[in-house]
């Protein structure tokens, strides 16, 4: 029974991090990436290591989606202005 | 009129402390003299940060 | 013992599969939706496996969980609210149907813990799970009164 849910959640993760290279617009990467940390801390906790669940969780849930949506919104924002390359 | 307004944010931030140790207090596992002590700081920390933040939300 | 683990195993299977296939297909509103309810129902999971493997400790998993998971939902509501403006998402049944999961396991599980501090640690993870997943999608649907978007 341990081990049916170890292979779930390792299938989880793995379905997922493929889902995340199939994607090619950086902000879908981004959602299937915060569901990938998800299942990694699923993963993680029925391997009895609740420790290193705890950082990917605090990690993967806000912080990466953050830094991912903020730099896509940077160089997005970049085209629209003038041809300068002026700092903003 | 400076006194009352200094016994609201007294009170406030006193309303906040007690009930995030009680917070503290419920999350952890075993209650010892020491989790007392650090459960009282962290939530007076947090008592006036969460002060300073209703401030900001509220006073924009 | 082992029925925890089950019960555990097929949340997250369901849950995560389901919320797995939302999130890589479709269109930006369904994906959203999606990842939100993905860590909505991923925290019972937690709480389950917690359960079934006896170590209250887990329980923190879950708990940090329903903290960060609806601030994760929050960023890709503010930052994409020029795209989601147009064409809000409205997922009304799966949202409360995640609800009603998480709620269902809190209360069977604060009734085998009994009364207590564990108990009432167990209901604070449940009111965060339920009323963050609810203020998540309510943000995503609504938007942000009062800021501009973009």
């Amino acid at each position: 029974m341990a081990d049916a849910v170890v292979v779930i959640a390792l299938l989880l993760v793995a379905g997922a991090a493929t889902a995340a290279v199939v994607n090619r617009d950086p902000v879908r990467q981004a959602l299937v990436l915060s569901v990938l940390g998800t299942a990694l801390a699923v993963l993680f906790t029925v391997d009895q290591a609740p420790d290193v669940g705890l950082s990917q969780l605090a990690v993967g849930s806000a912080l990466t989606p953050l830094l991912i949506m903020l730099a896509v919104r940077k160089v997005r924002r970049r085209p629209a202005e003038s041809g300068e390359d002026g700092e903003k | 009129m400076k006194a009352p307004a200094t016994l609201l944010a007294v009170g406030e931030v006193l309303a906040w402390w007690a009930a995030l140790l009680v917070l503290w207090l419920t999350l952890i596992s075993t209650v010892h003299t020491l989790e007392w002590v650090v459960g009282a700081c962290a939530a007076g920390v947090g008592a006036l940060a969460a002060r300073a933040g209703r401030r900001a939300v509220s006073d924009r | 013992m082992n029925g925890w683990i089950l019960a555990a195993a097929v949340v997250i299977a369901a849950g995560l599969g389901t919320s797995l296939w939302g999130v890589s297909t479709g269109p930006l509103k369904r994906r959203v939706v999606a990842q939100n309810l993905s860590n909505a129902i991923v925290c019972p999971g937690l709480l389950l496996l917690a359960q079934g493997y006896g170590r209250t400790s887990y329980v923190d998993l879950a708990l940090i969980l329903a903290l960060l998971g609806p601030v994760g939902t929050l960023v890709f509501a503010r930052l994409l609210a020029g795209e989601l403006a147009d064409d809000p998402p409205s997922a009304r049944v799966p949202t409360w149907t995640v609800a009603a999961v998480g709620a269902a396991v809190v209360l069977v599980l604060c009734a085998v813990t009994g009364p207590g501090r564990a108990m009432v640690k167990l209901l604070v993870v449940g009111a965060l799970v339920v009323g963050g997943n609810l203020i998540a999608s309510r943000a995503l649907s609504h938007g942000f009164p009062g800021v501009d978007r973009g």
